[in-house]
């Protein structure tokens, strides 16, 4: 049976535990792969989305079904905890998970991959930009994400992070350029 | 001199830098658009970056899209308080967190020193001796203070050249009525 959002957020808001169980069987995935986005570590991708999702339901009763889709909501309440984090933690981090965890985790976690060589494969090739992303400023990476990985226009940016359209234009530009250049240097070894 | 009819077909690295994503995300008007094309056929290192950039931007499209792990799901159910919404106690809970911040305990601090700085200026110095033998004593002396200020106060008032010169007018009218 199909349960509207509307419902689901009434129901946990009721103290009705299904439909929190609900909310989070069904968009977990979504909320775990922004988190890794930005942080391209696994282990932290998982601490994060249970912060958000802990957070959710604490600002549950915010929600307006009217304005909008759960899940919208959802990922943009989840898209300010990481910017926060972000900021929080202003330590500027350098690596990814490497390909050598991700193959003990393919290994211990059939499920997760369709098939481990493949889906390493097609990794190593995101690795290589996310690995240069996260040498870039945090500034600029931020707004490339938001940009390029998880497709927010440029007003909707300038909205989230309070800063001036050009100021967002400017910095998503200067954060490709800076990546190509880093992707243009390891590639010349 | 005459200007030129195109100046945006003079291009340089810098510009065509500032412009390049507007480029490969066909957001500039045709002149600007062939300005760029022109400067790219004789820069490789635009050329370069403009690929760069491209290669961003398709990464961005095709990034994998991970399962989370199947623990993940439960562990954030078996951590979720039972309650949604606020309760009173939460917000004593916070209230008290608020209060023994080592912010808060410092803002308090000084405020007591600088009270008791103005207190002492006000000639308010209470005998701590006796504050210690008797805390009721503070009550007791802050009562005697503030008994101290209000006769200070209705002294002066009635010792104004202010009043005085009222009261004569009035004690004036009362006699000519």
């Amino acid at each position: 049976m199909h349960t509207s959002d509307a419902e689901l957020v009434k129901g946990c808001l009721a103290g009705d535990h299904v439909a929190w169980e609900t909310i989070v069987r069904q968009h977990n995935r979504r909320i775990y792969n922004l988190a890794y986005r930005f942080t391209g570590r696994f282990d932290e991708a998982e601490d994060l989305t249970q912060e958000i999702f802990l957070k959710v339901y604490r600002t549950l009763n915010s929600y307006r079904p009217e304005s909008g889709a759960l899940m919208t909501w959802m990922v943009r309440v989840g898209r300010n905890h990481i910017i926060d984090h972000y900021r929080k933690f202003k330590t500027e981090r350098t690596h990814t998970d490497s390909l050598e965890v991700e193959y003990e985790k393919a290994e211990e976690n059939p499920e997760r991959y369709a098939s481990p060589a493949q889906a390493l494969e097609k990794r190593e090739l995101s690795q290589r930009v996310h690995r240069a992303l996260l040498r870039i400023s945090g500034d600029l990476r931020e707004a490339v994400i938001l940009r390029d990985l998880e497709e927010f226009t440029y007003e909707e940016i300038a909205g989230m992070l309070k800063l001036p359209l050009g100021t967002v234009k400017s910095r998503i530009n200067r954060g490709r350029a800076e990546l190509a250049r880093l992707l243009q240097k390891e590639s010349r070894g | 001199m005459r200007r030129p009819r195109h100046p945006r077909l003079i291009m340089n690295c810098t510009q065509c830098e500032e412009r390049i994503s507007d480029y490969v995300e066909n957001a500039l008007t045709t002149a600007d658009r062939s300005a760029i094309d022109l400067h790219l056929q004789s820069c490789g290192a635009c050329s370069e970056l403009l690929a760069g950039v491209s290669e961003v931007l398709v990464w961005g499209k095709t990034f994998p899209v991970y399962e989370s792990p199947a623990w993940l799901a439960p562990r954030i159910i078996a951590h979720t308080p039972r309650v949604a919404r606020e309760s009173w106690t939460d917000t004593i809970a916070s209230v008290w967190k608020w209060v023994i911040e080592p912010r808060t305990a410092m803002a308090v601090f000084t405020a007591t020193l600088v009270l008791g700085w103005l207190g002492g200026l006000a000639g308010l110095s209470p005998n701590w001796v006796t504050v210690v033998r008797n805390p009721a004593a503070i009550y007791y002396g802050a009562q005697s203070a503030v008994n101290r200020a209000y006769n200070e106060a209705v002294r002066t008032y009635y010792s104004s050249a202010v009043v005085a010169e009222i009261q004569t007018r009035i004690e004036q009218l009362r006699e000519i009525s």
